[in-house]
């Protein structure tokens, strides 16, 4: 190890070697890591999606459809696989530790003042059981790809010859590595807040790996239950989930749903966490009404717990049950309102800078509205059993999962990347592609729910021509997506290289992380900072020498200490 | 008629088929004008917001408000109040459709990999679904294998077919389907498997027809008896009659006739080939060329009733006992019968010979073979 003079010491070039990074118990480095992990898992499941896409250009299927040869065998089999991977990969590799692995590991200590969290080694570990996950779900690539859709759905899975139980293992790692990261930060949030950080002067961020973190280590034990049980029912037949063996395939459902619509709120809130942080940063307000953006977050991780029945509607589900579910459900919907009327608020007498992060943030506000309000017809009952299980469903989750969960971590990407890598990337080309990522989103997503109202059933490789026009223009914009992805994954690698360096804080931000240099020294902050309201602006100037802002006045003195 | 309902498809949904139909397409564009509302409200105040506080030099609102706690509960209260009112619209029309109407039509659905089998009161069975129209319906799904899902988008209906477990979904189409009067083709609706169900989810789709009295009862008619040709009204060869069971009964999804390998032994040259088991209830049991036909046909009729008996050497026991469907019909032995002649007529043809039609349909009369309850063909065999 070489020592560096203190100003130029950052945590990349604090030590040096692989080791330094395979064995690091560094926060910031394993957050790399998980980035750069997550990242190909985006690559390789953003493939897979074009695949999908290419096969339904025509109604007979592009890629895999029957010829006079083929008439007789299973020509379908390939496209099954294919959206099964493409769903547990952006699932359980992107979606889920996305936010929170990568993006939450680097900044939440930094925001809390802290030199690490609670548990570094338990991180450490979190971070290799992750590896140890994609490993076995992507062996199931070799051993025979799962055909039985992200869901695992009984009996079907029961009974499939894929590698059924290599993903589902793999799931189940997965998992446990969820469940660490969730505990870690937890304790970290409870334990290590600075001086003056009482609860309600934590960072909305900080809120919201919080109320994520409680779903983590509240559901996915259940989810490890159930994936253990699906494999044990596989291996020996024990007649859990297989009605052929005595079981009962709505138990699995119910077992499923009971983690997996929760994680759908363990994607969505970190998301809305950034959201906070970049509306707050590129307005130059605190954001409105804080305590309530605060509170739904707690309030959708409570009440995400009690809706997983809205899955099966349709599906052999009791009347009563259905009816509770459909209510709870309705009543989710309100926490997500007022965070979008509070954000609403926020801009109201701002001073708005169109930043690229801020461009994510403001396409957030459409996309989310869309995706939150679609949700609706699902909630409720007579409407549910027309559009259950089509496209518009496939409409729906992609609007919220990826227009709003993937769009807010690529805009966070961009937010924290000069406090990451120490580097700025080209900032008209970032707000182009956001702009254009928008459109083609838009062009792919749509459609699906014009698909899906007009009767067009999900995970379907060929379908009636009458539907084609809406394919063919889901297809062309889904490729314009992937080229513009192409685009950004070019302009922020070219900034490792050749971007001006960053300043401390190029943004304005008021939260910790930006009065740490950029990239962070090692220990974060040479001293616990004592702090005051997170989103304290006051002071805060562009200063011409260093291109970033400076606090020229001394912020308001915390009263609390 | 659907043509013409397919000319003023409008942009959002599909004409409505179905009084169920009806009550949901209310509720949808209720549901559509308030996202809608919402929906521009959001993006409209945030593009307003964007271009006047846009960031200028030298202007700061450092001291613009922080909450407004009048305000907050506001815009909490509405939006719930809004969709607990949809939850009660919804309520109401859930409960139209958890009660099906006394005295409906009743047709059972059986679903497996990957078909619909529709069985009707008059004891018809068909791959499409034929309906009255102005009559509420009532479909009583069961599933052979894995999950199913029957939707039919132009009566916005949807319910699994869940195995081991019983549900229900009903109806009643108000819109005829017809002939299109230009190519002389009967216009149907599309009836899909929405529950993914492995392989050949894709093409597990069927036709509804919406028919009046005397097109419904014809149908029926026509579909009840298997036995006679449509047009000639002559009887019709079993050969053929089992070729027509190969494909409704769904053998043809894992049983090829051309030798290809699937799931299931090929049924070309089956008949008198011989033959391993891995396992069977008979110790030592094999089935040779030499076998007498006895022995061959105890042995298919044992396979098509008792598939799990007797397992061929390198396939697995996935077969469904075909005992239940075939015991609803009437014409349980006839069918039988039919199924065996048509494997016969696959093997090598100097073993074949074919039953002569005639004799067949005079000797056999549907009734007594329902009657007659057969002692499964396993206990025949241990007398030989």
């Amino acid at each position: 190890m070489i020592a560096k003079s203190q100003d130029n010491d950052n945590y990349l070039t604090h030590s040096s070697g692989i080791s330094s990074w395979i064995f690091t118990l560094d926060h910031k480095r394993i957050g790399v890591m998980y980035l750069i992990s997550v990242l190909v898992a985006f690559l390789l499941g953003g493939l897979f999606a074009m695949l999908i896409r290419l096969q339904l250009l025509t109604p007979t299927g592009l890629l895999f459809h029957k010829t006079d040869v083929l008439k007789d065998l299973i020509v379908y089999k390939p496209y099954n696989q294919i959206f099964t991977v493409h769903g547990a990969v952006m699932i359980f590799l992107v979606l889920i530790p996305g936010i929170p692995g990568a993006l939450g590991n680097f900044v939440l200590p930094i925001m809390l003042g802290a030199k690490d969290v609670a548990f570094p080694r338990l991180n450490l570990w979190s971070y290799y059981l992750y590896v140890c996950g994609m490993l076995f779900a992507l062996s199931s690539l070799v051993l025979g790809a799962v055909d039985t859709g992200w869901t695992f759905y009984t009996p079907y899975s029961v009974q499939t010859s894929t590698a059924v139980i290599s993903v589902v293992f793999g799931a189940f790692l997965l998992g446990f590595s969820s469940i660490f990261t969730g505990l870690n930060f937890i304790v970290t949030i409870h334990k290590l807040r600075p001086r003056g950080m009482t609860w309600f002067r934590m960072p909305l961020f900080c809120w919201g790996l919080y109320a994520t973190a409680l779903i983590q280590i509240l559901a996915t034990p259940v989810l490890a239950i159930t994936l253990l049980l699906l494999i044990l029912e596989r291996m020996f037949h024990l007649g859990i989930f297989d009605p052929a063996y005595g079981g009962s395939s709505l138990l699995f459902q119910h077992f499923f749903w009971f983690y997996s619509h929760p994680a759908v709120y363990i994607m969505i809130l970190p998301a809305m966490g950034i959201m906070s942080e970049v509306i707050a940063t590129f307005s130059r307000r605190e954001i409105f009404g804080y305590r309530f953006v605060a509170m739904s977050s707690i309030a959708i991780a409570l009440i995400g717990f009690f809706v997983w029945g809205h899955h099966m509607f349709p599906n052999g589900q009791s009347g009563p049950a259905n009816v509770i579910f459909s209510g709870l459900t309705v009543l989710v919907a309100i926490p997500s309102a007022i965070k979008v009327f509070n954000w609403l608020a926020t801009l109201y007498k701002g001073s708005i800078d169109l930043k690229t992060p801020m461009m994510y943030a403001l396409g957030f506000f459409f996309m989310f509205s869309i995706g939150g309000l679609t949700g609706l017809p699902l909630a409720i009952l007579p409407t549910n059993f027309h559009v259950h299980d089509t496209y518009f469903v496939v409409a729906h989750f992609h609007y919220v999962m990826f227009g709003g969960t993937l769009f807010m971590f690529i805009g966070g990407i961009h937010y924290w990347w000069p406090k990451i890598t120490g580097r700025m990337y080209n900032e008209s080309l970032g707000r182009l592609c956001c702009l254009l990522e928008l459109l083609a989103f838009n062009l792919t997503f749509f459609p699906q729910f014009i698909l899906g109202l007009h009767g067009m059933p999900r995970r379907s490789a060929v379908y009636y021509p009458e539907f084609q026009y809406l394919h063919v223009l889901s297809t062309i914009g889904a490729f314009i997506q992937m080229a513009a992805f192409m685009v950004i994954g070019a302009y922020l690698l070219h900034s490792l290289f050749r971007g001006k360096k960053a300043p401390a804080n190029p943004w304005g931000g008021s939260t910790l992380e930006w009065s740490c240099s950029s990239p962070p020294p090692h220990d974060n902050f040479k001293e616990t900072p004592i702090v005051g309201r997170p989103y304290d602006h006051h002071g805060l100037e562009w200063d011409e020498k260093t291109e970033g802002f400076e606090r020229k006045e001394k912020e308001l003195v915390p009263h609390a200490v | 008629m659907i043509s013409s309902l397919l000319a003023q498809r409008t942009f959002w949904l599909d004409p409505p088929a179905s009084t169920s139909a009806e009550n949901h397409d209310l509720v949808f564009y209720a549901l559509l004008y308030v996202m809608a509302f919402f929906f521009f409200l959001v993006v409209t105040i945030m593009l307003a917001f964007v271009v006047l506080y846009r960031r200028r030099k030298g202007q700061t609102h450092d001291n613009a408000p922080t909450h407004n706690t009048l305000l907050e509960i506001l815009w909490t209260v509405i939006p719930l109040g809004i969709v607990i009112g949809f939850f009660v619209i919804g309520l109401k029309y859930y409960v139209d459709i958890e009660s099906p109407p006394a005295g409906a039509d009743v047709v059972d659905v059986e679903a497996s990999q990957w078909q619909f089998n529709f069985k009707y009161s008059n004891g018809a069975e068909s791959n499409e679904l034929y309906l009255l129209v102005d009559r509420p319906v009532l479909l009583k799904l069961t599933s052979k294998d894995v999950t199913h899902a029957l939707y039919i988008p132009a009566f916005r209906v949807q319910r699994n077919a869940v195995p081991g477990q019983n549900t229900e979904l009903w109806f009643k189409p108000t819109v005829l389907t017809a002939k299109d009067p230009a190519t002389g083709e009967e216009e149907s609706l599309h009836v899909f498997c929405t529950q993914y169900c492995g392989n050949g989810h894709a093409e597990m789709t069927t036709k509804a027809f919406v028919l009046t009295r005397e097109d419904y009862d014809k149908k029926l008619a026509e579909a009840a008896n298997i036995f006679v040709d449509k047009n000639s009204n002559q009887p019709l060869p079993y050969i053929e009659v089992g070729k027509k069971l190969y494909i409704t009964m769904g053998c043809s999804q894992c049983h090829s006739i051309d030798g290809a390998q699937g799931t299931a032994p090929t049924w070309k040259g089956l008949y008198k080939r011989d033959h391993e088991f891995s396992k069977s209830t008979e110790a030592g049991y094999t089935l040779k060329e030499s076998d007498d036909d006895k022995k061959w046909d105890d042995y298919l009729q044992r396979s098509i009733l008792h598939p799990e008996a007797d397992i061929v050497q390198d396939f697995q026991n996935v077969m469904p006992s075909q005992e239940s469907s075939l015991s609803g019909s009437p014409y349980k032995e006839k069918k039988l019968a039919a199924i065996i002649e048509y494997i016969k007529s696959l093997g090598d043809p100097k073993y074949y010979k074919p039953m002569k039609t005639q004799d067949l349909h005079n000797s056999e009369k549907p009734q007594a073979a329902a009657n007659s309850e057969q002692p499964p063909a396993v206990k025949k065999k241990e007398g030989q």
